[in-house]
């Protein structure tokens, strides 16, 4: 059987450095505005005053609550990119067959043939094809196929400095570290079938929780 | 990008145009087909008029949507994915449309009387202009995007293009019988007066039924529909407003038949409910939200 790649993103260590958004940005020599990884800063949880148990209600105040705080606040980060899925969207949407799909599962865009209608942008759920305003055309994470076929890693893989950020053959990566690929904020995989796995932060949430949100909205 | 309003309007006018050429074409159609119309309606000067405008509303429709390309000059390789793109259906279908009504305009200067060539022709462009609007609402039919992907999307468009179908003919009427005094066929043209703003009324409220429906239906989907909703009642309250407002007063004058007789209220019923439209495909456009990041 051929190789499927994927990616594998351990969220426990993910420090949210962004090396790997660098590396990506700098190899692929993108402009301002198009980032092809982005790295997701998931927040949650509060600080919540602390009700007394029976050996403190003497010091709970009139509320019934101690002048104590708990927090439950947690983060986590997702560094994200293409998925290269396994029913991906964006080439079924694709009017000029510019989106295609090898053999061995990595979507690309021949930017030849696009004709920047963005329809790919609009569908695909993980925002991987991102319009270049200068040429008019969408781009997206091509897991630095060239570079792969050198026998090399991709770009993004090697900058990691925490080596959370890895990559293989789909059916491999799952058979060592399961098949969970759903965390927030990336959607149910049932959906397109992204080509990745992920170990869970010990906050992480499910893709259709409520608890989360994204801290940085606005660099993603 | 999760919000498309920064490059929405040019598809705003895309759907909204092609959708009036299509529902124009259609009614007029219709007629032609079930009708004893007269030659001025079928073949002759009217009936020229009216393809022309639907020709006229398909190309600046097309040039909207082409324009907004980012690559405009490569526009001819929307056609390579029939095979599962709906957008390169909907160019295919638009494209066979223009031409089903070109064809049909050519044949009114040739036949003055239409006969079984020009009503097949007839036929296979309502057939045409209906699979054009079908495949628009199909395109937007995407699994990722709840607020667009249930049957409201295609309902709403098919309510679009008959209401605006009829806007554009009563416009039409409108325009000839005040530059023609002897317009030769008042008969049909009272009618048309007579029918049209009923029509005009039961799709409007078709409308917003169907408008009421998708909302109840979104809250409780929970997510990137509830997002949407969400937007409706803050950011966009204003155009809300503004659409109900259009159509509530356009639905007052239309209901009202001395108003109905007075070309000049009724010219602005029809652009109150034009400007309706084109409130609601904004919002619709707007309250886009995909699901994930």
């Amino acid at each position: 059987m051929s190789t499927r790649y994927g990616f594998y993103v351990d969220t426990r260590g993910c420090t949210g450095c962004k090396a790997c958004q660098i590396a990506c940005k700098d190899k692929n020599q993108l402009p301002v505005g198009v980032l092809w990884r982005r790295v997701i800063e998931v927040q949650g949880g509060s600080w919540n005053p602390r009700r007394p148990v029976f050996a403190d209600q003497a010091a709970a105040g009139p509320d019934g609550l101690l002048p104590v705080w708990q927090t439950s606040a947690f983060a986590y980060f997702i560094s994200a990119a293409c998925m290269h899925c396994e029913a991906p969207i964006c080439v079924e949407v694709c009017p000029t067959q510019a989106l295609q799909q090898r053999q061995d599962g990595i979507v690309w865009i021949d930017s030849q043939r696009c004709i920047g209608c963005r329809y790919c942008e609009m569908a695909c759920p993980y925002k991987a094809p991102q319009f270049d305003p200068a040429q008019g055309v969408m781009t997206k994470c091509d897991f630095c196929f060239d570079l792969l076929d050198q026998g090399s890693q991709p770009a993004c893989v090697s900058a990691c400095q925490m080596r959370v950020l890895h990559f293989g053959d789909l059916a491999v990566l799952r058979a060592q570290y399961g098949d969970q690929a759903g965390l927030y904020p990336l959607p149910d995989p049932a959906l397109t079938g992204p080509a990745l796995v992920l170990t869970s932060h010990r906050d992480a949430r499910r893709h259709d929780q409520s608890e989360a949100h994204i801290g940085n909205q606005e660099e993603i | 990008m999760q919000s498309t309003r920064q490059h929405a309007w040019p598809l705003v006018f895309f759907t909204l145009l092609t959708q009036a050429a299509a529902g124009a074409f259609f009614w007029w159609g219709l007629a032609v087909l079930w009708l004893d119309l007269p030659v001025e309606l079928t073949s002759g000067g009217f009936a020229r008029t009216l393809l022309a405008v639907v020709l006229a509303l398909l190309a600046f429709g097309t040039l909207a949507a082409t324009l907004h390309l980012g690559q405009p000059g490569r526009a001819w390789l929307s056609l390579s994915h029939l095979r599962a793109s709906w957008l390169s259906r909907e160019a295919l279908l638009g494209g066979s449309f223009g031409f089903l009504v070109l064809l049909v305009l050519l044949r009114s200067w040739q036949q003055s009387v239409f006969g079984g060539l020009e009503n097949a022709l007839v036929l296979l462009g309502l057939l045409a202009g209906a699979g054009l609007v079908y495949g628009i609402s199909r395109l937007y039919r995407l699994r990722t995007v709840p607020a667009w992907d249930h049957a409201g999307t295609p309902a709403a468009f098919f309510i679009t293009a008959l209401l605006l179908g009829l806007v554009t003919i009563t416009a039409l009427w409108l325009g000839r019988s005040w530059f023609q005094s002897d317009f030769a066929n008042e008969a049909w043209l009272n009618l048309w007066l007579y029918l049209a703003p009923l029509a005009l009324i039961v799709l409007t409220v078709l409308q917003w039924g169907t408008f009421s429906l998708v909302l109840l239906s979104l809250s409780h989907r929970g997510g990137a529909a509830v997002a949407g909703l969400r937007l409706l009642a803050t950011e966009l309250r204003r155009v809300l407003v503004g659409r109900a407002l259009a159509a509530f007063l356009a639905l007052v004058l239309l209901a009202w038949p001395p108003f109905t007789r007075q070309p000049l209220l009724l010219g602005a019923a029809l652009a109150l409910l034009a400007l309706s439209e084109i409130l609601g495909r904004y919002l619709f456009y707007a309250f886009y939200r995909r699901v994930g990041i």
